[in-house]
């Protein structure tokens, strides 16, 4: 009897450890959750913390019929990638995939339905479609557009008589002023913060794709293998290192973190730093003034910010409930909630046709280049046949050695070619 | 093993009379056995099975970018030990591991000697020592940042400013990134080596001290002839467990450096991490496996030198 008893609570607590090793409904595992949960739930996980989500989840829900609820849960970007990643190699995730420099690489690995004879994907311009495409068919609708520039406080330029540079020389002159006077003239957080990396993207947009040797064609031969970094962009990344070389970005700041950086903008401590929209809020909450500029290259008069479609939306190939999805996606792609998004990521533009978005007196200087839909960033073109992020994240390091003087321009150039031909799809 | 005896027991070919031995030794043995069906489960799900899956993943090509998988042999340690990163990997993975457990155990054996003895307060000591061990590593790695950190607010250089001393670039230095990060490291975890050395001596027989000291042996000597020898088996734990956690490194790097600047500070985990990130599954399965080898390799060199030393010993 006593046996029998040991034996039945063995087999009831491997049942009970096994059963906790399944899996729950819809892979949306952790974190913050807004939405109802009905019987006809379609799912949907991000990285946009739920104040920016709230009213774009909660607009939708108002108009979702046939007793659908949205439920969007947050996932922290710096997990995002390795969670969807999983529950997409699994044949399981969200219904609806949301995900940025990554998207292609989502259409490649055949994860997501197509949709390109539905009626809401022509709500979008070309450029809005671009990271979402693929051969001709669409796969995904964007949520808005995100950029970078500089962010510069306007009190210290007027105090040495500066204007916001126009070419990325003059750059290199307000610096060099501004270090003669002692002033910081830009901060850097190298050790977590991707923002160098920014730095000679913006130079080379400005400078070899506009206004340089090449177009963005050459993105997509780089992409195809055709052509290698090493040999053709020597010059240009030689030109934007003497921001290096002048001791503008120097080894101190390779042990400082990205978010240690703004105190000190905020505190004057620091001219110009580069950044996006995403530090609107925190530097509104600050105590000076400020404005943002395009990164620069060597035409005052075509300027090109970094940037391009944001999260772009899609819907799982795997989902149990296609029609919900696409129920779902069709309110992302209309208009209300379009402009919700917009709203939601202040100095955001919009990719839908006829959404004019006002942006703060801040983006004054830059106004220009987004009405003329200058924002281009080439990680999204190699994203057509190589998995953008990991570009980034080889080319973020690779930079850090430039500044630590570990590693040379034909070094950096060479190791980013031989990145990609690690992990080309078509290899 | 335990289906191993079922068919051994029912095997035409084996003996009566030791089947019935067997048998009873089970009878008696079975309530015991079946205690430990949970625990074996959960070693089977989360560790066995990964790890056969993650071998067999690694003669694949499996991705984030192809619905497809296919076996490709070897390919994926071919590339591996192409791939100039994986020796960075296991060159800070072993530094680290030497390093900080040498650093960790030489200063927690003579503070574990020291708190051993009728010291006032000796209580609030050991607490304050290891009280680091409780945090998390993430937490540590946080708070640190912003001691090392390089910026004016840097509390470390601001302390050794005060004696006049250049503020040093702590992790932005590929110089000195590692060894801060060892340093942090020490910090956090020598109080657990220290209680684990002050478990041991507490065994050891007073006797011992008394008839040295009636031999007329100095209290350095008693140190050297009398605890070193008796608080071998705390050495043991201590340096083959360091060591082992140690190859494992991850989360102080990722929260202190992210295994930069450049490749400078990677360890063979952050590098299998990124490699997950990266979405190549079975290239990062083939790191796994590496990194297993390279781990019970040391592990065994380690155990093999302990055994040598206690024999000695004894």
């Amino acid at each position: 009897m006593r046996k029998r008893r040991i034996f039945i609570l063995s087999v009831l607590l491997v049942a009970f450890i096994i059963g906790g090793c399944s899996n729950s409904s819809n892979g949306s595992n952790d974190d913050t959750k807004l939405g109802n949960k009905t019987n006809k739930t379609i799912s949907m996980i991000g990285w946009y913390e739920e104040n920016i989500m709230e009213d774009t989840i909660q607009k939708i829900n108002e108009s979702l019929e046939g007793g659908y609820t949205l439920e969007y849960t947050f996932v922290n970007l710096k997990q995002f990638n390795n969670v969807l990643s999983t529950q997409l190699a699994a044949g399981e995730g969200p219904d609806i995939v949301m995900d940025g420099a990554s998207f292609p690489a989502r259409i490649k690995a055949n994860y997501l339905l197509e949709i390109t004879n539905e009626d809401f994907v022509t709500n979008f311009n070309e450029a809005g479609l671009e990271l979402s495409s693929a051969n001709g068919k669409v796969y995904g609708i964007p949520s808005y557009g995100w950029y970078s520039g500089v962010w510069y406080n306007k009190e210290i330029f007027e105090t040495y008589n500066l204007t916001p540079p126009e070419t990325f020389a003059e750059l290199l002159e307000v610096c060099q002023t501004l270090t003669d006077h002692g002033v910081q003239p830009l901060g850097f957080g190298l050790s977590d913060s991707d923002t160098a990396w920014h730095s000679l993207v913006g130079y080379l947009e400005n400078a070899f794709y506009n206004g340089g040797t090449q177009t963005t064609e050459f993105d997509t031969k780089f992409a195809e293998g055709e052509v290698t970094l090493s040999g053709n962009l020597d010059p240009y990344v030689n030109e934007w290192a003497q921001i290096i070389k002048k001791g503008f970005i120097d080894e101190k700041m390779l042990g400082i973190s990205g978010e240690q950086i703004l105190p000190d903008f905020l505190a004057g401590k620091i001219a110009m730093f580069n950044g996006g929209p995403w530090h609107y809020e925190q530097l509104k909450g600050g105590d000076i003034e400020f404005g943002m500029f395009s990164h620069l290259g060597n035409d005052k008069d075509e300027k090109w910010l970094v940037g391009g479609p944001a999260a772009n939306f899609g819907i799982n190939k795997n989902s149990k409930d296609p029609e919900g999805a696409k129920k779902v996606l069709a309110l992302l792609a209309s208009e209300e909630v379009q402009k919700t998004i917009v709203e939601s990521n202040v100095g955001g533009f919009s990719y839908f046709k006829g959404i004019d978005t006002e942006i703060p007196e801040e983006y004054n200087d830059i106004k220009d280049v987004l009405a003329a839909g200058r924002v281009g960033v080439l990680w999204d073109r190699w994203g057509t046949n190589m998995p953008g992020q990991t570009m980034i994240d080889e080319g973020i390091k690779q930079l850090q050695g430039m500044v630590a003087g570990m590693t040379t321009t034909e070094q950096f150039l060479k190791a980013m070619d031989d990145k990609a031909n690690s992990i080309r799809y078509q290899d | 093993m335990l289906w191993g005896t079922i068919l051994f027991i029912k095997s035409p070919f084996s003996n009566p009379e030791r089947n019935d031995k067997v048998k009873n030794k089970i009878s008696i043995n079975s309530p015991y056995i079946l205690m430990m069906v949970p625990l074996l489960a959960i070693y089977l799900v989360f560790y066995i099975i990964p790890l056969l899956y993650t071998a067999i993943y690694s003669f694949t090509d499996w991705s984030n970018y192809s619905s497809v998988t296919s076996f490709t042999g070897l390919n994926n340690y071919q590339k591996i030990f192409s791939d100039y990163t994986l020796f960075i990997g296991i060159k800070n993975s072993l530094i680290y591991a030497v390093v900080n457990v040498l650093m960790q155990n030489v200063i927690a054996l003579p503070v574990a000697v020291i708190l051993n003895s009728k010291l006032r307060f000796r209580n609030g000591f050991r607490a304050l020592f290891f009280s680091p061990a409780v945090l998390s590593t993430l937490v540590v790695g946080f708070l640190w940042s912003y001691i090392l950190t390089s910026s004016d607010y840097g509390l470390l250089n601001k302390m050794i400013g005060v004696f006049g001393i250049e503020p040093v670039n702590w992790l932005g230095n590929p110089k000195t990134a590692l060894a801060a990060i060892i340093l942090t490291q020490v910090w956090q975890w020598f109080g657990w080596a220290m209680v684990i050395y002050l478990a041991n001596l507490q065994s050891i027989s007073e006797d011992l001290y008394e008839a040295s000291m009636i031999d007329g042996c100095s209290r350095w000597k008693q140190f050297l002839y009398i605890t070193i020898p008796q608080l071998a088996p705390a050495i043991k734990i201590n340096l083959v467990t360091g060591m082992i956690s140690g190859l494992k490194v991850f989360d102080i790097v990722v929260s202190l450096t992210k295994g930069g600047p450049g490749y400078s500070t990677e360890t063979i985990l952050t590098l299998m991490f990124s490699k997950f990130s990266e979405g190549n599954y079975g290239y990062a399965a083939s790191f796994g496996i590496v990194f297993l080898i390279v781990s019970i390799l040391l592990a065994g060199v380690l155990l093999r030198l302990f055994k040598v030393w206690e024999d000695r010993l004894n």
